[in-house]
Protein backbone atom coordinates (compact mmCIF):
# COMPACT_ATOMS: atom_id res chain seq x y z
CA UNK A 1 0.00 0.00 0.00
CA UNK A 2 1.35 3.43 -0.82
CA UNK A 3 1.09 6.04 0.76
CA UNK A 4 1.69 9.63 0.87
CA UNK A 5 2.14 13.34 1.96
CA UNK A 6 -0.26 15.88 0.66
CA UNK A 7 0.71 19.34 1.05
CA UNK A 8 -1.66 21.83 0.22
CA UNK A 9 0.36 25.06 0.38
CA UNK A 10 -3.19 27.33 -0.27
CA UNK A 11 -4.11 26.19 2.94
CA UNK A 12 -0.63 26.91 4.90
CA UNK A 13 -0.67 29.82 7.97
CA UNK A 14 3.24 29.35 7.74
CA UNK A 15 2.52 29.16 11.84
CA UNK A 16 5.72 27.07 11.34
CA UNK A 17 4.20 24.10 13.98
CA UNK A 18 5.40 21.38 11.63
CA UNK A 19 8.77 22.48 11.88
CA UNK A 20 8.72 22.11 15.71
CA UNK A 21 6.64 19.10 15.87
CA UNK A 22 9.57 17.37 13.42
CA UNK A 23 12.39 19.01 16.05
CA UNK A 24 10.24 17.89 19.12
CA UNK A 25 9.47 14.02 17.67
CA UNK A 26 12.82 13.56 16.11
CA UNK A 27 14.96 15.25 19.22
CA UNK A 28 16.51 17.34 16.43
CA UNK A 29 18.92 20.30 17.86
CA UNK A 30 18.16 23.49 17.35
CA UNK A 31 19.84 25.49 14.64
CA UNK A 32 19.67 29.15 15.01
CA UNK A 33 21.22 30.79 11.68
CA UNK A 34 21.64 34.60 11.15
CA UNK A 35 19.02 36.31 9.97
CA UNK A 36 18.85 36.84 6.45
CA UNK A 37 16.49 39.55 5.65
CA UNK A 38 13.35 37.63 5.56
CA UNK A 39 10.53 35.96 7.89
CA UNK A 40 12.02 32.78 6.92
CA UNK A 41 14.11 30.98 9.52
CA UNK A 42 16.71 28.94 7.67
CA UNK A 43 17.45 28.75 4.30
CA UNK A 44 16.95 25.46 3.33
CA UNK A 45 16.37 22.17 4.85
CA UNK A 46 19.71 20.24 6.44
CA UNK A 47 20.77 17.35 8.56
CA UNK A 48 19.80 19.07 11.84
CA UNK A 49 16.16 21.01 10.30
CA UNK A 50 14.43 18.00 8.54
CA UNK A 51 11.75 20.94 7.16
CA UNK A 52 11.87 24.45 6.87
CA UNK A 53 8.75 26.69 6.01
CA UNK A 54 9.66 28.66 2.97
CA UNK A 55 8.31 32.23 2.56
CA UNK A 56 7.86 33.73 -0.53
CA UNK A 57 7.01 37.40 -1.17
CA UNK A 58 5.52 37.12 -4.98
CA UNK A 59 4.48 39.78 -7.20
CA UNK A 60 1.77 38.26 -9.31
CA UNK A 61 1.68 38.95 -13.35
CA UNK A 62 -1.26 41.34 -12.51
CA UNK A 63 0.88 43.26 -10.19
CA UNK A 64 -0.77 41.81 -7.05
CA UNK A 65 1.36 40.68 -3.83
CA UNK A 66 0.89 37.09 -2.31
CA UNK A 67 2.42 35.68 0.58
CA UNK A 68 3.35 32.10 -0.85
CA UNK A 69 4.21 29.81 2.08
CA UNK A 70 5.46 26.07 1.49
CA UNK A 71 6.37 23.53 3.97
CA UNK A 72 9.51 22.22 2.72
CA UNK A 73 11.23 18.19 3.28
CA UNK A 74 12.06 15.67 1.69
CA UNK A 75 9.92 14.34 -1.56
CA UNK A 76 10.40 10.94 -0.99
CA UNK A 77 10.67 10.10 -4.52
CA UNK A 78 9.40 6.70 -5.94
CA UNK A 79 12.71 6.76 -8.36
CA UNK A 80 14.96 8.03 -5.21
CA UNK A 81 18.10 9.15 -6.65
CA UNK A 82 20.10 9.07 -2.93
CA UNK A 83 18.85 5.65 -2.48
CA UNK A 84 20.61 4.99 -6.27
CA UNK A 85 23.69 6.61 -5.69
CA UNK A 86 24.49 4.78 -1.87
CA UNK A 87 27.28 2.75 -2.51
CA UNK A 88 26.70 1.34 1.58
CA UNK A 89 22.76 0.11 0.39
CA UNK A 90 22.36 2.82 3.39
CA UNK A 91 18.96 3.87 2.17
CA UNK A 92 16.08 2.36 1.25
CA UNK A 93 12.31 2.67 0.40
CA UNK A 94 9.82 1.23 2.76
CA UNK A 95 6.77 -0.98 2.13
CA UNK A 96 5.00 2.36 3.30
CA UNK A 97 6.91 4.62 0.21
CA UNK A 98 9.09 6.36 2.57
CA UNK A 99 12.30 6.58 2.19
CA UNK A 100 14.54 6.04 5.23
CA UNK A 101 18.60 5.84 5.95
CA UNK A 102 19.86 3.50 7.77
CA UNK A 103 22.26 5.29 10.59
CA UNK A 104 24.44 2.05 11.14
CA UNK A 105 24.93 1.26 7.71
CA UNK A 106 25.74 5.10 6.89
CA UNK A 107 29.79 6.39 6.23
CA UNK A 108 28.96 9.82 5.40
CA UNK A 109 30.13 9.26 1.91
CA UNK A 110 27.77 12.38 0.69
CA UNK A 111 26.96 11.12 -2.72
CA UNK A 112 23.44 11.01 -1.69
CA UNK A 113 23.75 15.05 -0.64
CA UNK A 114 25.47 15.77 -4.11
CA UNK A 115 22.69 13.91 -6.06
CA UNK A 116 19.56 14.90 -4.38
CA UNK A 117 17.37 16.80 -6.78
CA UNK A 118 15.55 18.70 -4.68
CA UNK A 119 18.80 19.34 -2.09
CA UNK A 120 17.03 17.67 0.66
CA UNK A 121 19.63 15.11 2.24
CA UNK A 122 22.48 16.19 4.09
CA UNK A 123 25.34 15.90 5.95
CA UNK A 124 24.95 16.09 10.09
CA UNK A 125 28.12 15.57 12.58
CA UNK A 126 27.91 13.48 15.13
CA UNK A 127 29.96 12.46 18.16
CA UNK A 128 30.17 9.06 18.90
CA UNK A 129 30.96 7.09 22.22
CA UNK A 130 34.06 7.40 21.33
CA UNK A 131 34.50 10.79 21.11
CA UNK A 132 34.97 10.39 17.59
CA UNK A 133 32.99 13.24 15.47
CA UNK A 134 31.27 11.74 12.54
CA UNK A 135 29.18 12.65 9.61
CA UNK A 136 26.11 10.94 8.57
CA UNK A 137 23.52 11.74 5.80
CA UNK A 138 20.63 13.09 7.70
CA UNK A 139 16.89 13.71 6.45
CA UNK A 140 13.01 13.57 7.09
CA UNK A 141 12.01 9.69 7.43
CA UNK A 142 7.97 10.38 7.32
CA UNK A 143 8.42 9.67 10.68
CA UNK A 144 8.92 6.02 9.94
CA UNK A 145 8.01 5.23 13.35
CA UNK A 146 5.23 6.53 13.87
CA UNK A 147 3.75 5.62 10.33
CA UNK A 148 4.52 2.19 10.90
CA UNK A 149 3.06 2.04 14.58
CA UNK A 150 -0.23 3.51 12.54
CA UNK A 151 0.02 7.18 13.77
CA UNK A 152 0.02 9.92 11.40
CA UNK A 153 3.83 12.02 11.07
CA UNK A 154 4.25 14.36 13.46
CA UNK A 155 4.17 17.03 10.86
CA UNK A 156 0.69 16.10 9.62
CA UNK A 157 -0.59 15.42 12.88
CA UNK A 158 -0.13 19.16 14.49
CA UNK A 159 -1.27 20.89 11.34
CA UNK A 160 -4.36 23.10 12.57
CA UNK A 161 -5.13 24.29 8.91
CA UNK A 162 -5.46 20.78 7.22
CA UNK A 163 -2.27 22.15 4.73
CA UNK A 164 -0.36 18.85 5.44
CA UNK A 165 -2.64 15.64 5.53
CA UNK A 166 -0.92 11.92 4.93
CA UNK A 167 -2.78 8.95 3.64
CA UNK A 168 -3.07 6.44 0.87
CA UNK A 169 -1.44 8.07 -2.31
CA UNK A 170 -4.59 7.69 -4.37
CA UNK A 171 -7.04 9.12 -1.87
CA UNK A 172 -4.37 11.92 -1.18
CA UNK A 173 -4.53 12.59 -5.35
CA UNK A 174 -8.07 12.67 -5.31
CA UNK A 175 -8.11 15.22 -2.46
CA UNK A 176 -5.48 17.07 -4.49
CA UNK A 177 -7.49 17.41 -7.34
CA UNK A 178 -10.60 18.43 -5.51
CA UNK A 179 -9.00 20.63 -3.79
CA UNK A 180 -7.22 22.33 -7.23
CA UNK A 181 -10.36 23.23 -8.48
CA UNK A 182 -11.52 25.22 -5.51
CA UNK A 183 -8.48 27.53 -5.56
CA UNK A 184 -8.44 28.03 -9.46
CA UNK A 185 -9.98 31.33 -8.81
CA UNK A 186 -7.90 32.41 -6.74
CA UNK A 187 -4.71 30.90 -7.65
CA UNK A 188 -4.98 30.53 -11.58
CA UNK A 189 -1.67 29.15 -11.89
CA UNK A 190 -2.38 26.40 -9.48
CA UNK A 191 -1.15 23.24 -10.39
CA UNK A 192 -0.54 19.52 -8.54
CA UNK A 193 3.24 19.09 -8.61
CA UNK A 194 4.08 15.35 -8.41
CA UNK A 195 6.87 15.16 -10.99
CA UNK A 196 7.13 12.45 -13.24
CA UNK A 197 10.94 12.03 -14.35
CA UNK A 198 11.01 10.47 -10.47
CA UNK A 199 8.00 8.46 -10.91
CA UNK A 200 6.12 10.73 -8.61
CA UNK A 201 6.88 11.46 -4.88
CA UNK A 202 5.50 10.43 -1.59
CA UNK A 203 5.21 13.84 -0.27
CA UNK A 204 3.48 16.18 -2.98
CA UNK A 205 2.30 19.53 -3.32
CA UNK A 206 -0.93 21.86 -4.58
CA UNK A 207 0.97 24.75 -5.07
CA UNK A 208 -0.22 27.80 -5.99
CA UNK A 209 2.29 29.18 -8.94
CA UNK A 210 4.52 27.39 -11.11
CA UNK A 211 7.23 25.22 -9.54
CA UNK A 212 9.93 27.45 -10.30
CA UNK A 213 8.18 30.53 -7.95
CA UNK A 214 9.02 27.90 -4.86
CA UNK A 215 12.46 27.30 -6.18
CA UNK A 216 11.38 23.73 -6.87
CA UNK A 217 12.85 22.34 -10.28
CA UNK A 218 10.13 21.68 -13.29
CA UNK A 219 11.16 18.58 -13.97
CA UNK A 220 13.70 16.93 -11.56
CA UNK A 221 15.49 13.56 -13.04
CA UNK A 222 17.41 10.91 -10.91
CA UNK A 223 20.85 12.20 -12.76
CA UNK A 224 22.41 9.91 -14.93
CA UNK A 225 25.33 9.24 -13.45
CA UNK A 226 23.14 7.88 -10.56
CA UNK A 227 21.54 5.20 -12.58
CA UNK A 228 24.73 4.32 -14.34
CA UNK A 229 26.13 4.29 -11.22
CA UNK A 230 23.65 1.99 -9.41
CA UNK A 231 22.67 -0.20 -12.10
CA UNK A 232 25.70 -0.84 -14.42
CA UNK A 233 28.77 0.35 -12.84
CA UNK A 234 28.29 -1.08 -8.90
CA UNK A 235 27.46 -4.28 -10.13
CA UNK A 236 30.12 -4.49 -12.06
CA UNK A 237 32.96 -3.00 -9.91
CA UNK A 238 31.99 -5.89 -7.97
CA UNK A 239 32.17 -8.47 -10.87
CA UNK A 240 35.73 -6.61 -11.53
CA UNK A 241 36.40 -6.97 -7.85
CA UNK A 242 36.59 -10.70 -8.40
CA UNK A 243 38.48 -10.80 -11.61
CA UNK A 244 41.17 -8.94 -10.11
CA UNK A 245 41.39 -11.15 -7.11
CA UNK A 246 41.76 -13.39 -9.45
CA UNK A 247 44.66 -12.12 -11.73
CA UNK A 248 46.43 -11.78 -8.14
CA UNK A 249 46.17 -14.78 -7.07
CA UNK A 250 47.07 -16.07 -10.44
CA UNK A 251 49.47 -14.25 -10.67
CA UNK A 252 50.84 -15.00 -6.96
CA UNK A 253 50.67 -18.70 -7.94
CA UNK A 254 52.65 -18.31 -11.34
CA UNK A 255 55.44 -16.30 -9.48
CA UNK A 256 55.87 -19.10 -7.09
CA UNK A 257 56.12 -21.76 -9.79
CA UNK A 258 58.47 -20.22 -12.05
CA UNK A 259 60.20 -18.68 -8.77
CA UNK A 260 62.03 -16.11 -9.91
CA UNK A 261 63.78 -15.36 -6.84
CA UNK A 262 65.52 -18.58 -7.35
CA UNK A 263 66.63 -17.87 -10.70
CA UNK A 264 67.72 -14.67 -9.49
CA UNK A 265 70.02 -16.60 -7.19
CA UNK A 266 70.94 -18.61 -9.68
CA UNK A 267 72.09 -15.84 -11.86
CA UNK A 268 73.65 -13.66 -9.19
CA UNK A 269 75.98 -16.49 -8.94
CA UNK A 270 76.67 -16.23 -12.20
CA UNK A 271 77.43 -12.66 -12.44
CA UNK A 272 79.57 -12.78 -8.94
CA UNK A 273 81.45 -16.09 -11.14
CA UNK A 274 82.11 -13.84 -14.19
CA UNK A 275 83.51 -10.96 -12.13
CA UNK A 276 85.52 -13.42 -10.37
CA UNK B 1 3.17 3.78 22.32
CA UNK B 2 0.81 0.85 21.95
CA UNK B 3 -0.90 0.30 25.34
CA UNK B 4 -3.68 -2.27 23.87
CA UNK B 5 -3.90 -4.77 26.61
CA UNK B 6 -6.39 -7.34 24.74
CA UNK B 7 -4.37 -10.48 23.59
CA UNK B 8 -3.74 -10.87 19.45
CA UNK B 9 -5.91 -13.48 19.23
CA UNK B 10 -9.16 -12.46 21.01
CA UNK B 11 -8.41 -8.73 18.81
CA UNK B 12 -8.09 -10.97 15.60
CA UNK B 13 -11.52 -12.81 16.35
CA UNK B 14 -13.07 -9.70 17.10
CA UNK B 15 -12.10 -8.39 13.83
CA UNK B 16 -13.38 -11.42 12.08
CA UNK B 17 -16.75 -10.79 13.61
CA UNK B 18 -16.80 -7.03 12.79
CA UNK B 19 -15.92 -8.08 9.26
CA UNK B 20 -18.78 -10.47 8.57
CA UNK B 21 -20.71 -7.79 10.04
CA UNK B 22 -20.13 -5.83 7.37
CA UNK B 23 -20.74 -8.55 4.85
CA UNK B 24 -23.97 -9.54 6.71
CA UNK B 25 -25.26 -5.60 6.42
CA UNK B 26 -24.91 -5.78 2.72
CA UNK B 27 -26.61 -8.75 2.25
CA UNK B 28 -29.65 -8.12 4.69
CA UNK B 29 -29.75 -4.49 3.38
CA UNK B 30 -31.80 -5.11 0.27
CA UNK B 31 -34.22 -7.58 2.13
CA UNK B 32 -34.98 -5.12 4.61
CA UNK B 33 -36.20 -2.30 3.35
CA UNK B 34 -36.12 0.56 6.63
CA UNK B 35 -37.98 3.82 5.76
CA UNK B 36 -37.97 6.29 8.91
CA UNK B 37 -39.20 9.76 9.08
CA UNK B 38 -38.21 11.87 11.37
CA UNK B 39 -41.71 13.53 11.84
CA UNK B 40 -43.04 10.61 13.53
CA UNK B 41 -40.14 10.49 16.06
CA UNK B 42 -39.37 11.83 19.42
CA UNK B 43 -36.27 14.16 19.46
CA UNK B 44 -35.63 13.08 22.92
CA UNK B 45 -35.91 9.86 23.14
CA UNK B 46 -33.33 6.77 20.87
CA UNK B 47 -34.79 5.70 17.92
CA UNK B 48 -34.53 2.13 18.10
CA UNK B 49 -37.29 2.07 21.82
CA UNK B 50 -39.50 3.91 19.28
CA UNK B 51 -39.99 1.51 16.63
CA UNK B 52 -43.58 0.08 15.91
CA UNK B 53 -42.24 -2.54 14.39
CA UNK B 54 -39.37 -5.03 15.10
CA UNK B 55 -36.46 -4.37 13.10
CA UNK B 56 -35.14 -7.32 13.04
CA UNK B 57 -36.33 -9.99 11.08
CA UNK B 58 -36.53 -13.43 12.44
CA UNK B 59 -35.67 -15.66 9.44
CA UNK B 60 -32.95 -13.33 8.70
CA UNK B 61 -31.78 -12.90 12.32
CA UNK B 62 -31.30 -16.91 11.82
CA UNK B 63 -29.05 -16.71 9.28
CA UNK B 64 -27.08 -14.19 11.23
CA UNK B 65 -26.52 -15.92 14.33
CA UNK B 66 -25.58 -19.25 11.92
CA UNK B 67 -22.66 -16.92 9.67
CA UNK B 68 -21.26 -15.40 12.88
CA UNK B 69 -21.52 -19.07 14.73
CA UNK B 70 -18.92 -20.04 11.59
CA UNK B 71 -16.96 -17.13 12.47
CA UNK B 72 -16.72 -18.39 16.41
CA UNK B 73 -16.18 -22.09 15.25
CA UNK B 74 -13.12 -21.13 12.64
CA UNK B 75 -11.43 -19.33 15.39
CA UNK B 76 -11.83 -21.29 18.76
CA UNK B 77 -12.55 -25.06 17.05
CA UNK B 78 -13.28 -26.29 20.96
CA UNK B 79 -16.49 -23.94 20.82
CA UNK B 80 -17.46 -26.27 17.59
CA UNK B 81 -19.43 -29.26 19.08
CA UNK B 82 -21.15 -26.81 22.09
CA UNK B 83 -21.90 -24.06 19.11
CA UNK B 84 -23.67 -26.47 17.08
CA UNK B 85 -25.66 -28.18 19.89
CA UNK B 86 -26.80 -24.53 20.57
CA UNK B 87 -28.07 -23.50 16.99
CA UNK B 88 -29.34 -26.95 16.09
CA UNK B 89 -32.02 -26.57 19.16
CA UNK B 90 -33.14 -23.16 18.61
CA UNK B 91 -36.96 -23.21 17.41
CA UNK B 92 -38.64 -20.18 16.06
CA UNK B 93 -40.01 -19.14 19.22
CA UNK B 94 -36.92 -19.09 20.55
CA UNK B 95 -35.22 -16.90 18.06
CA UNK B 96 -38.28 -14.27 18.18
CA UNK B 97 -37.60 -14.33 22.09
CA UNK B 98 -33.84 -13.83 21.35
CA UNK B 99 -34.46 -11.10 19.24
CA UNK B 100 -36.35 -9.33 21.76
CA UNK B 101 -34.32 -9.87 24.50
CA UNK B 102 -31.02 -9.38 22.90
CA UNK B 103 -32.53 -5.83 22.10
CA UNK B 104 -32.88 -4.92 25.09
CA UNK B 105 -29.53 -6.35 26.46
CA UNK B 106 -31.16 -9.10 28.95
CA UNK B 107 -28.13 -10.81 30.12
CA UNK B 108 -30.31 -12.23 33.08
CA UNK B 109 -32.53 -14.07 30.14
CA UNK B 110 -29.49 -15.46 27.96
CA UNK B 111 -28.22 -16.74 31.48
CA UNK B 112 -30.59 -18.58 32.33
CA UNK B 113 -31.19 -19.84 29.21
CA UNK B 114 -27.35 -20.90 29.17
CA UNK B 115 -28.13 -23.08 32.46
CA UNK B 116 -31.73 -24.44 31.48
CA UNK B 117 -29.68 -25.68 28.12
CA UNK B 118 -25.86 -26.36 30.13
CA UNK B 119 -24.24 -24.15 27.99
CA UNK B 120 -21.28 -22.06 29.49
CA UNK B 121 -22.54 -19.06 30.54
CA UNK B 122 -21.27 -16.13 28.14
CA UNK B 123 -21.73 -17.79 24.94
CA UNK B 124 -25.97 -17.74 24.11
CA UNK B 125 -25.93 -13.88 24.42
CA UNK B 126 -22.64 -13.07 22.92
CA UNK B 127 -23.62 -15.18 20.09
CA UNK B 128 -26.87 -12.67 20.19
CA UNK B 129 -25.50 -9.75 20.43
CA UNK B 130 -23.10 -10.25 17.83
CA UNK B 131 -26.13 -11.50 15.49
CA UNK B 132 -28.20 -8.40 16.40
CA UNK B 133 -25.16 -5.52 15.19
CA UNK B 134 -25.80 -5.93 11.60
CA UNK B 135 -29.32 -5.32 11.85
CA UNK B 136 -28.55 -2.25 13.90
CA UNK B 137 -26.06 -0.99 11.67
CA UNK B 138 -28.83 -0.93 9.28
CA UNK B 139 -31.45 0.96 11.67
CA UNK B 140 -28.25 3.63 12.04
CA UNK B 141 -27.84 3.88 8.23
CA UNK B 142 -32.15 5.03 7.88
CA UNK B 143 -31.06 7.46 10.98
CA UNK B 144 -28.35 8.92 9.64
CA UNK B 145 -29.94 11.75 7.75
CA UNK B 146 -31.63 13.17 10.75
CA UNK B 147 -29.77 11.93 13.49
CA UNK B 148 -27.66 15.10 14.13
CA UNK B 149 -31.26 16.71 15.12
CA UNK B 150 -31.53 14.08 17.88
CA UNK B 151 -31.12 15.61 21.85
CA UNK B 152 -31.11 12.47 23.75
CA UNK B 153 -29.77 12.54 26.96
CA UNK B 154 -27.14 9.70 28.12
CA UNK B 155 -27.18 7.48 25.57
CA UNK B 156 -27.13 6.73 21.97
CA UNK B 157 -29.85 8.98 19.70
CA UNK B 158 -30.00 5.85 17.17
CA UNK B 159 -29.73 2.29 19.55
CA UNK B 160 -29.93 3.62 23.37
CA UNK B 161 -26.65 2.31 24.32
CA UNK B 162 -24.76 4.38 27.26
CA UNK B 163 -21.68 6.68 25.79
CA UNK B 164 -18.84 5.70 26.35
CA UNK B 165 -16.55 6.36 23.09
CA UNK B 166 -16.26 9.45 21.53
CA UNK B 167 -13.84 10.37 18.60
CA UNK B 168 -11.74 13.99 17.95
CA UNK B 169 -11.31 14.31 14.42
CA UNK B 170 -10.11 17.31 12.56
CA UNK B 171 -9.92 20.93 13.71
CA UNK B 172 -11.01 19.26 17.23
CA UNK B 173 -14.37 18.11 16.33
CA UNK B 174 -16.17 15.55 19.14
CA UNK B 175 -18.02 13.32 17.65
CA UNK B 176 -19.38 10.45 19.62
CA UNK B 177 -19.18 7.15 18.65
CA UNK B 178 -21.57 3.92 19.29
CA UNK B 179 -19.73 0.61 19.27
CA UNK B 180 -22.99 -0.89 19.27
CA UNK B 181 -24.60 0.33 16.10
CA UNK B 182 -21.78 2.59 14.62
CA UNK B 183 -23.72 5.75 14.86
CA UNK B 184 -21.77 9.24 15.40
CA UNK B 185 -22.74 12.31 16.21
CA UNK B 186 -21.65 16.05 17.04
CA UNK B 187 -20.95 16.67 20.22
CA UNK B 188 -19.94 19.80 22.19
CA UNK B 189 -16.31 19.84 23.18
CA UNK B 190 -16.46 21.10 26.71
CA UNK B 191 -19.47 19.66 28.05
CA UNK B 192 -20.39 16.09 29.92
CA UNK B 193 -22.12 14.04 28.09
CA UNK B 194 -23.74 12.04 30.78
CA UNK B 195 -25.02 14.46 32.48
CA UNK B 196 -24.95 17.98 30.27
CA UNK B 197 -22.59 19.66 32.55
CA UNK B 198 -20.45 22.67 30.90
CA UNK B 199 -18.48 24.12 33.99
CA UNK B 200 -15.13 23.32 32.67
CA UNK B 201 -13.86 23.01 36.03
CA UNK B 202 -15.56 19.82 37.13
CA UNK B 203 -14.20 18.29 33.89
CA UNK B 204 -11.17 16.44 33.80
CA UNK B 205 -9.36 14.33 31.31
CA UNK B 206 -6.73 11.23 32.34
CA UNK B 207 -3.86 10.61 30.26
CA UNK B 208 -1.88 7.01 29.84
CA UNK B 209 1.64 8.04 29.94
CA UNK B 210 2.95 7.45 26.13
CA UNK B 211 -0.32 6.78 24.77
CA UNK B 212 -0.95 9.93 22.52
CA UNK B 213 -4.20 8.08 20.90
CA UNK B 214 -6.45 7.99 23.83
CA UNK B 215 -7.25 9.57 27.10
CA UNK B 216 -10.32 9.94 29.58
CA UNK B 217 -12.99 12.26 29.79
CA UNK B 218 -14.21 11.91 33.28
CA UNK B 219 -17.18 14.67 35.14
CA UNK B 220 -16.93 15.71 38.77
CA UNK B 221 -20.40 16.35 38.77
CA UNK B 222 -21.63 12.81 37.55
CA UNK B 223 -18.81 11.06 38.10
CA UNK B 224 -18.91 9.30 34.85
CA UNK B 225 -16.16 9.27 32.51
CA UNK B 226 -15.88 9.06 28.31
CA UNK B 227 -13.16 7.18 26.43
CA UNK B 228 -11.50 9.90 23.92
CA UNK B 229 -9.57 8.56 21.20
CA UNK B 230 -8.22 11.28 18.42
CA UNK B 231 -8.93 9.49 15.14
CA UNK B 232 -6.99 12.50 13.57
CA UNK B 233 -3.66 11.23 14.95
CA UNK B 234 -4.66 7.62 13.24
CA UNK B 235 -3.66 6.57 9.44
CA UNK B 236 -6.25 4.30 9.12
CA UNK B 237 -10.15 4.72 9.84
CA UNK B 238 -11.69 1.83 12.39
CA UNK B 239 -15.19 0.98 13.24
CA UNK B 240 -16.32 2.21 17.11
CA UNK B 241 -16.67 -1.51 18.06
CA UNK B 242 -13.05 -1.99 17.15
CA UNK B 243 -11.80 1.31 18.61
CA UNK B 244 -13.67 0.24 21.76
CA UNK B 245 -12.36 -2.59 22.31
CA UNK B 246 -8.73 -1.32 21.62
CA UNK B 247 -9.12 1.35 24.35
CA UNK B 248 -10.25 -1.44 27.08
CA UNK B 249 -7.14 -0.21 28.98
CA UNK B 250 -9.20 3.19 29.92
CA UNK B 251 -12.42 1.35 31.11
CA UNK B 252 -10.32 -0.59 33.60
CA UNK B 253 -8.30 2.68 34.46
CA UNK B 254 -11.52 4.88 34.94
CA UNK B 255 -13.26 2.31 36.91
CA UNK B 256 -9.98 1.85 38.83
CA UNK B 257 -9.87 5.63 39.51
CA UNK B 258 -14.02 5.39 40.83
CA UNK B 259 -15.57 6.56 37.53
CA UNK B 260 -18.46 4.78 35.70
CA UNK B 261 -21.17 3.22 36.75
CA UNK B 262 -22.39 2.04 40.30
CA UNK B 263 -19.35 3.45 41.50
Amino acid sequence: MSYAKLVDVTKCTACRACMVACKNWNDLPSDSQAYGGTYQSHTKCDGKTWNVLQMKEYETSSGGFEWLFRHQACMHCEEAACEKVCPESAISTTSLGNVVIDQEKCVGCSYCTQNCPFDVVELAEYVTEDGETVERAQKCTMCDGRIQAGLQPACADICGMDAIVFGKKEEMKKLAEARLNEVKDRYPNAQIYDPAGVDGTHTFYLLAEDPAVYDLPENPKVPVSAVVWKDYAQPMGKALLGVTTMAVMTGYITNKLFNKEGHAEEGGQTDETDKE
Amino acid sequence: MNPNVVSEEYLNLQKAIINKHDVLRERFQAELNLHLSKDELNEEIPVLPQLKGSPVPGELYRKSIKEIESVLSEHQPELGEELSRLTANLTDEDILKWIKESVTYNTAYFQTFAEKNELSAWLPHFLAEQALRPFMHLLAQACRPFINEFEVMGTCPCCGEPHRLAKIENKGRKFLYCPRCETEWKQRRLQCVHCGDDRHEHLFYITIKEDETAKLEVCETCNNYLKLVETKKLLEKKTAALLDLETIHLDFVAQEEGYGEGQ
